[in-house]
């Protein structure tokens, strides 16, 4: 099971490297802004399961739940200051 | 339990590499907001389930637990909040008539489409 957890561990790194090609390459800014989400998502799920690896999953949880709370921040933010923005880019 | 545990894990490792692969090829803002949505959303909360069938019932699932009611009521709603945002600015989704509505950079530029910022302000 524990190599389990590291292949998955592995696997969600290879997955934000795929991820980081829309990042990079978005024809418009709101495909970067979900790529970002994305990524985010999957890097909580990486510090829960390097949590798991580390056996330390009091202190990581506690770093994956901020991270998650920050990640849905920086998306509504980003969707408001666009939504503010209006036409204009 | 640890083959079941190992199950959900898989089946969410799978969704997620339908998610970020759905990222990458689909054509258009719209289908890629929802495949990094849907599929995400349900990817996350299955690895969590299966990372809380494998530590066991005691109290350190509850935590597991309000990560993944935090996956299921924030993810949607960010990738909502950004489609949105996108549908407020007037992007045009993807159809078979108008197949690169983003980009009109090397075809005549118009003024009210959106992701051109060579004329105004930037």
């Amino acid at each position: 099971m524990s190599g389990l957890i590291i292949f998955s561990a592995f696997f969600i790194m290879m997955l934000n490297l795929v991820c980081l090609y829309r990042l990079i390459k978005g024809p418009i800014v709101f495909d970067r802004t979900l790529a970002v989400s994305v990524i985010g998502n999957n890097t909580v799920l990486l510090i829960v399961l390097v949590g798991f690896m580390f056996e330390r999953i009091d202190m990581f949880f506690d770093i994956a739940v901020v991270y998650a709370l920050l990640n849905f921040i920086l998306s509504i933010a980003l969707g408001k200051y666009f939504e503010h923005l209006g036409k204009r880019f | 339990m640890d083959i079941l545990a190992g199950v959900f894990v898989g089946l969410g490792l799978f969704f997620l590499a339908v998610s970020c692969f759905g990222l990458i090829r689909l054509p258009d803002f719209y289908s890629r907001n929802h495949a990094a949505g849907k599929s995400g959303t349900l990817a996350a909360m299955l690895i969590l389930l299966g990372l809380i069938i494998y530590q066991g019932f005691d109290i350190t699932v509850l935590r597991l637990f309000i990560i993944l009611l935090l996956f299921a009521v924030a993810s949607p709603t960010a990738t909502h909040a950004v489609a949105r945002a996108a549908y407020k600015m007037g992007l045009e989704p993807w159809t078979k008539k108008n197949p690169n509505p983003e980009f009109d950079d090397e075809t005549e530029p118009t003024n009210d489409e959106i992701g051109h910022s060579n004329e105004d302000d930037n």
